[in-house]
């Protein structure tokens, strides 16, 4: 086996479908770099991104660990261990913090902003909660001014504004105990999917004037408001494509399986381009043809999307002023045919399908359906950033907040909040 | 295709849909309403159809194998799978328009079943579309009007404008002794006159506030009842016509009155007329129309030029009472205030008690039966204190034609 000279690191999804592991890397050029990856099915051991079986997922964890372990061919610094952190149970709040800026000239110093970001993250919570990541949203100044770097500007008081996830602290620990069972001494980091894929899809413009961003996977919908520079929304919706597939397998008695595959492989559209009207369905338990409406499909399917968009739209009404570019739609859900028109209409504004690119390495597996995935490539460029930070603006730290253009460089995920 | 009037507006079709929708369109091509429009139906009784005078027929199968042309008999499956059939059909009859607007009663089995499918195939195309349809009337059996609200709740997000009317505004206007044929003959030619109204608002150029987004701006998404009036006057009837065109418009049977118009909680008001409307007329007429509503009211006062009306001039109004919860409090709406909520689970019926206020709302027994599913045995997870494992269709109470 090779020798690598870089930091390898290591990011876990638990996803309803499937568990995936990625080795990923910073490439010569300083873009993100897949180096191995591999999957197997959840098969029911994990459900709406919650771990149901511990002992299932951990030999499936097992296993797919060692299937990317022989696709890596190279050994190398293991780095830091990500995993996604999903499902409902994670609850987002803003945390506001004060400070007032004393002194003759009232300029804002990055000690002011330190401590009211302090303030701002001192938001309690439960005993049995845990913070799992906290973003910096916004600072505002004399509070009036919003602004996004507020060193030297001058102002009588500060507010800094911080967006914090929380979880159940069991689904940490659990998670992390599987990990020091396969080996991973130090445990890992969580991650929210819905802030994980913000990193992957979203353009530099996006991030900056604001976006919507709809993570639709196949157990639970993610989204996330991001504006200016940073986090303004994030939640969890507990449906997802496999909803979809059951409300066809329920409305329309056809094998679920078989849902699963009509909205993956787009059927819908493909049989409307051909001009017919219905399904020609072989039902082999009662040895009958059937024919099958089309606009059977189109109701059920767009009644559960309409309803899940509608929650989203609820959940982010305050932010709407600060989405200024659009919606962005991408996991599993984004390759259902009327999903970005439905998004659209309910958002009432433009909407476009996000896939994570700019990635080198190994990316045959992904070829097929990159949205799928957008959240473990988004956990991987938020490992880049964060060693970026870490060495404190090194070589390649440089080159790498080019290509992020050091938007997101500012959030911080506080390790020592997690209590570990 | 006759009649065509390719103005700077664009094509505007009028299309019927079932037995209701028929009978309006040959009630507009034999009064001479549908001048510059075409017009299109589409039925699954062939009878209907038989020597009807719209430019296109389209005779849908209620049936998948025998395509007999004997009806929907009232069932909405075989209207929906009639229509669905038709899809490539309907597809090229209504590609190329600029504006379509669709007219039906709701509650039998062919507009009521159909019309989701000519909302789709509209929405396809990316026309703009009007959606104008009558609910039964209440002593018509329950399942009629069950079905036609869930017709209503299956056109709202697809349709850009749902104008909802309510058959029962026309006891407003009708005497008690009228015989029961000539309401319903009534109903047709009122809304006969009303879908050539809109649709001639909507094509013309309006000058202030009468365009098709003010329209979306006030029904778009929004579960209503809606009262709509015309009233025409012309030069020739006497010194001034804009009252007499006011009163004539209040007296329409289907804005049900001027109190149904004084207890909307929105109202669109808009005056047509020809190139010889002045604008002392315009203001009079305005204020005039504008006094008659709640001070409460959202109120949207438009005015356009129409090529056809020279000499005379028309108001249009439509009370909308909104029947979403938030909407209905007769509040202003305004971007910020515009809100799309999830529905919740069905509707409980109100509990009423012998001397309450309110009208007695008849219960309804809870037979229908969820399913989850491959998520039967996985543990529940509520959202909103819904079980959203159960499927949307199923909590919306929706019809779904399972094939055959």
């Amino acid at each position: 086996m090779a020798r690598y000279g870089k930091t390898i690191y290591t990011l876990i999804e638990f996803g309803t479908d499937k568990i995936c592991v990625m080795y990923g890397t910073r490439s010569e050029s300083g873009r993100p770099e897949v180096l191995s990856f591999a999957q197997r099915p959840s098969a029911g051991s994990v459900y709406k991104g919650a771990i149901q079986d511990y002992n299932a997922v951990m030999k499936i964890l097992s296993r797919t660990l060692k299937d990317a372990d022989q696709g890596l061919r190279l050994s190398g610094e293991r780095g830091p261990v990500f995993f996604l952190l999903n499902g409902p149970g994670i609850v987002s709040r803003q945390g506001e913090g004060s400070v007032m800026i004393g002194g003759a000239e009232k300029k804002v110093t990055p000690e002011h902003v330190t401590e009211a970001i302090a303030r701002a993250k001192s938001l309690p919570s439960s005993a049995d909660q845990v913070n799992f990541g906290i973003y910096d949203s916004y600072f505002v100044l004399n509070g009036t001014i919003r602004i996004k770097d507020p060193i030297g500007k001058l102002a009588d008081r500060l507010d800094a504004f911080v967006h914090i996830l929380s979880v159940e602290r069991k689904r940490i620990d659990q998670v992390n105990a599987m990990l020091r069972e396969l080996g991973f001494e130090q445990g890992g980091d969580a991650m929210s999917a819905a802030i994980a894929s913000v990193f992957s899809v979203l353009t530099v413009e996006e991030r900056d004037m604001g976006a919507l961003l709809v993570d639709m996977g196949a157990g639970v919908t993610t989204y996330a408001v991001v504006a200016g520079d940073g986090a303004q929304f994030s939640g969890v919706i507990p449906v997802g494509v496999n909803n979809i597939a059951n409300d066809l397998h329920v409305g329309l008695d056809l094998p679920f399986e078989y849902c699963l595959s009509f909205l993956r492989e787009s059927r819908l559209r493909k049989l409307r381009e051909s001009g017919v009207g219905f399904l020609e369905y072989s039902d082999r338990a009662l040895s009958r043809q059937r024919r099958i409406p089309l606009d059977s499909f189109e109701k059920i399917i767009g009644e559960r999307l309409r309803e899940t968009f509608g929650f989203i739209r609820s959940a982010v009404e305050p932010a709407l002023p600060d989405i200024g570019t659009g919606c962005v739609l991408t996991g599993g859900g984004s390759m259902i045919d009327s999903a970005c028109e439905i998004l659209g209409g309910i958002m009432e504004m433009r909407v476009r399908r996000g896939e994570p690119s700019g990635h080198t390495g190994a990316m045959t597996e992904f070829q097929y359906a990159p949205c799928c995935y957008s959240a473990l490539f988004g956990m991987l460029e938020y490992a880049l950033i964060s060693e970026s930070e870490e060495s404190g603006g090194s070589v390649i730290g440089q080159s790498l907040a080019g290509f992020i253009d050091g938007v997101f460089s500012k959030w911080k995920k506080t390790a020592g909040g997690l209590g570990l | 295709m006759s009649g065509t009037e390719t103005s700077a507006r664009g094509k505007v079709l009028i299309f019927g849909a079932g037995g209701a929708g028929c009978s309006v369109i040959r009630r507009l091509k034999n009064s001479g309403l549908a001048e510059g429009f075409d017009t299109a139906v589409v039925d699954t009784d062939s009878s209907a159809l038989e020597g009807h005078p719209a430019d296109r027929c389209v005779a849908a199968s209620s049936d998948w194998i025998l395509k007999n042309g004997v009806g929907c008999g009232g069932d909405i499956i075989r209207g929906e799978r009639a229509l669905a059939r038709e899809r490539g059909t309907l597809t090229n009859l209504l590609r190329g328009y600029d504006l379509i607007v669709v007219t039906a009663g709701l509650g039998g089995g062919t507009a009521t079943g159909g019309l989701r499918t000519i909302a789709s195939v509209i929405r396809g195309l990316g026309i703009p579309s009007v959606f104008l349809v009558t609910l039964p009337f209440a002593f018509e059996s329950f399942s009629r009007r069950r079905n036609a609200e869930a017709c209503i709740d299956e056109l709202l997000p697809l349709a850009d404008i749902l104008l909802t009317l309510p058959d029962d505004l026309l006891f407003s206007r009708l005497p008690p002794d009228c015989p029961a044929a000539e309401a319903f003959d009534m109903a047709t030619a009122e809304l006969a006159g009303t879908a050539a109204g809109i649709a001639s608002v909507l094509r013309s150029r309006g000058l202030a506030g009468a365009d098709f987004a003010v329209f979306m701006s006030a029904l778009r998404g929004h579960r209503c009842a809606c009262g709509i009036g015309t009233g025409t006057a012309g030069s020739g009837e006497g010194i001034d016509r804009a009252p007499l065109a006011l009163e004539r418009m209040l007296d329409s049977p289907f804005l049900g009155g001027l109190d149904y118009l004084k207890n909307s909680d929105s109202a669109i008001i808009v005056l047509s007329g020809g190139k010889d409307l002045s604008l002392a007329e315009m203001k009079r007429t305005m204020e005039q129309a504008a006094s008659l509503l709640p001070p409460q009211a959202e109120t949207l006062l438009g005015t356009a030029i129409e090529q056809g009306i020279a000499g005379q001039v028309r108001l249009t109004a439509i009370a909308i009472h909104y029947q979403d919860p938030e909407q209905s409090t007769g509040r202003r709406r305004t971007a910020s205030h515009r809100t799309v909520r999830p529905k919740t689970e069905k509707q409980e019926p109100r509990e009423t008690t012998p001397g309450a206020a309110g009208p007695f709302v008849q219960g309804e027994l809870g037979l229908t039966s969820f399913s989850r599913g491959v998520f039967e045995r996985l543990p529940l997870v509520r959202y909103h204190e819904l079980d959203l494992d159960v499927p949307t269709f199923q909590r919306r109470d929706l019809n779904i034609d399972k094939g055959s």
